[in-house]
């Protein structure tokens, strides 16, 4: 079973291109499991054509834990895909990496999720805390893949992604497995991807360009591949999925220091 | 005066996280607890997980068995301590809903004229909003609520939450006012009011014709809070270690905001520091030479006890043990003893426990008393060979217990004990230790 993480900088697109790439895998014949770690549990929300309304969080905080069945936090969304969203707090209050935690080791001891040919964690923003190094850190995913744009903020957040994996690989089997690029239409964004993947010990597995396709497909709840699957941008996405499928280069990452970083997406964006 | 607006902070602190130099790594509720345990009127809660209760309720316990041991009966009650109970659910979505319905239970349970409030690790972990909720039941019930959000461990340790929680009492509930002549405020706890170092400490005064009032902060009803100033003088009671930097420092801030004169540079632990003490009394009641009588007294008492015990003490062979840093322990009161009870000071050993600085510090400490005292030769052993030293002793006076060694030992106490019934208390204690029967071995608490 492959075990897979997106990471990324919040708003990224880390929650879009993991359904659709869930939803490719599936169309491929492949069992798939997606879940959302992020309070706002939304990375579920075009696989099941609406934002999930039973988090194990929700379960978690109404119920009593010996009383929380599996069928109460695994649904199931597009084309057999098994759906599971984390869940968190309110905003402002209480401790959303702990309830990451929390959420995994109940999934984990109720054996929520059924045995499936990949697991993919879809997980909030940069590795804030603890909270959120939880799928790397105890080996729940061990193929990272990092979802960025050209924008310099993007590079960072995914530099800092990688300074984690690098930590946790020490003493793990947690791998880079890519750096997925999500266009933002920045000057040279593909070359600059490319060329920050090289220096980060890895490699742009994929490129997918900015298409208004995605957002209409967002807006009727659905993925591309469900909304539009002889678009091109669907053809992108089936793509992705196989190249993570067959993946096998992963890497320890080699993370940079900010100067560098910043001399890197200064060499690479400027105006053509 | 430096006074904080009360408006503005009566529930808030100006520094919430505090990076102390020394650090003792305890936890500020347990501190914030002792310093309002028995102020009848107020009750306490823990911002928790239950466990953090159960440490302040251990302390309690120990305290309360140190006390038995004292032969006294004390007999007072502590105030209700209750855990807002923190568990799993609450570390994920926030535990201000606990915090609510513990404010709502002890009120109508208790009715407390004060609630005060301490948080633990888990509530400042999380991130606790307990200030506004401290605000909001300040409103609904319209009693003061005092909050101390140090975050347990976080923010501080024990003797942060003990003085921050007098500071909050001190800038909320007491202002200056007219003194009562002879009413004295005993500062600082030291085993509470029923605790040797404040009873002899009352004994001593009155010969003053001073009278303790009060004892604050942990044994003040909250109903009397605001007329603590009306006390003529502030007596601080002696800590050792850390807490004593912050005793001095909340003392002096009491003298300067509320114009009440204190004894802070002297304390009445050990016989020389106890006649300079009541000289400082004298000084404050203008009667110098009733303080002079009142040490001629007093050392007669000395006198006439050490003649008594003279025929088994002279001469015997005493070791002094130490394991003590020198913030929690001062070697020239224990060498000043057992030259008062003519023993021979065989050799001062130094355990290996203590750090190489403190190990220097102690030695620079038994150097100079040595030399004032002109007994140059008593040889100081740190490298840990003191065997052959012990065996030849008859009693060995020790910061640390030997546990299986057979030479007697007498275990210098952790708690001071004050004025002339303290070095009388050690001296009895020695002396029946040296009483007992043949060679055995064992260890005489004071």
């Amino acid at each position: 079973m492959k075990k897979i993480a997106f990471y990324g900088k919040g708003g990224i697109g880390k929650s879009t291109t993991a359904a659709n790439v869930s939803a490719a895998l599936s169309l491929q014949g492949k069992k798939v499991c997606q879940i959302g770690c992020d309070p706002k549990n939304d990375s579920t929300r075009l696989l099941l054509g609406h934002i999930c309304k039973e988090t194990v969080l929700d379960k978690v905080r109404t119920c009593e834990m010996d009383s929380i069945k599996a069928e109460d936090i695994v649904h199931t969304g597009f084309n057999g895909i098994t759906c599971v969203e984390a869940g968190g707090p309110e905003p402002g209050v209480g401790c959303a990496g702990r309830g990451i935690i929390v959420a995994l080791q109940l999934l984990d001891k109720l054996k929520a999720v059924p045995p499936v040919d990949v697991t993919l964690y879809d997980v909030l923003g940069d590795v804030v805390c603890g909270g959120f190094a939880m799928p790397i850190r105890e080996e729940y995913a061990e193929e990272i893949y990092i979802i960025s744009s050209g924008e310099l903020m993007s590079l960072y957040a995914a530099n800092n992604i990688a300074k984690g994996i690098k930590r946790f690989a020490s003493r793990g089997s947690v791998r880079l497995a890519g750096i997925i690029g999500n266009s933002r239409n920045t000057p040279n964004e593909k070359e600059l991807l490319e060329a920050f993947a090289r220096k980060l010990n890895s490699r742009l597995v994929a490129f997918v360009p900015r298409d208004q396709i995605v957002n209409v497909a967002e807006n009727q709840r659905q993925t591309v591949l469900q909304f539009a699957p002889e678009s091109r941008q669907a053809e992108i996405y089936i793509k992705l999925a196989e190249t993570i499928w067959n993946n096998t280069e992963l890497s320890v990452p080699t993370p940079m220091e900010f100067e560098e970083l910043e001399a890197l997406a200064t060499e690479y964006g400027k105006e053509p | 005066m430096k006074k904080a607006n009360n408006s503005e902070q009566k529930n808030s602190l100006a520094t919430k996280w505090l990076f102390t130099k020394n650090r003792s790594c305890s936890c500020t509720m347990p501190g914030v607890w002792r310093a309002v345990s028995f102020c009848d009127g107020c009750a306490v809660i823990f911002h928790s997980p239950l466990g953090c209760a159960h440490v302040a309720t251990l302390m309690d316990l120990g305290a309360q068995y140190r006390m038995i041991g004292d032969h006294q009966n004390e007999n007072l009650d502590a105030v209700p301590m209750v855990s807002s109970n923190l568990q799993e659910k609450d570390s994920i979505f926030g535990g201000v809903e606990k915090l609510r319905g513990c404010i709502t239970h002890v009120m109508q349970t208790w009715q407390p004229q004060c609630l005060i409030i301490a948080t633990s690790c888990v509530a400042g972990v999380i991130g606790d909003d307990v200030e506004q909720e401290a605000e909001d039941a300040e409103k609904q019930y319209h009693i003061p609520v005092l909050c101390v959000p140090y975050g347990g461990f976080l923010g501080g340790e024990y003797s942060d939450g003990y003085f921050q929680t007098v500071r909050l009492i001190m800038e909320r509930f007491i202002k200056p006012q007219p003194k009562v002549p002879g009413r004295v405020l005993l500062f600082g706890d030291q085993m509470g009011p029923c605790g040797q170092y404040a009873r002899e400490v009352k004994r001593l005064l009155r010969y003053f014709d001073l009278d303790v009032k009060w004892q604050f902060p942990g044994y003040v009803p909250f109903a009397e809070w605001g007329e603590l100033s009306t006390a003529s003088l502030l007596i601080p009671l002696n800590y050792a270690g850390q807490t004593q930097g912050g005793l001095e420092k909340t003392a002096a801030e009491w003298t300067e905001w509320f114009d009440t004169p204190s004894i802070r540079d002297v304390y009445p632990v050990g016989w020389q520091n106890t006649c300079a003490w009541l000289r400082k009394i004298a000084e404050f009641v203008g009667d110098k030479a009733k303080g002079e009588t009142v040490i001629q007294l007093e050392e007669k008492r000395l006198h006439d006890y050490v003649e008594s015990i003279l025929p088994v003490t002279k001469n015997k062979k005493a070791v002094l043990g130490i394991g003590r840093g020198p913030r929690w322990y001062n070697p020239a009161e224990t060498l000043n003893t057992m030259r008062r009870m003519q023993m021979e000071i065989a050799a001062v050993i130094l355990y290996d426990k203590l750090m190489a600085e403190e190990k220097e510090t102690v030695i620079a400490a038994v150097e100079e008393w040595k030399k004032a005292s002109q007994l140059t030769d008593i040889p100081i052993i740190a490298d840990g060979n003191y065997n052959n030293c012990l065996e030849q002793a008859d009693v060995l006076l020790t910061t640390d217990e030997l546990p299986g060694n057979p030479v007697r030992q007498f275990f210098i106490p952790m708690v001071p004990l004050a004025g002339t019934d303290g070095e009388l208390i050690v001296m009895r204690t020695i002396y029946r230790l040296l009483c007992r029967y043949g060679n055995k071995g064992g260890i005489a608490y004071a």
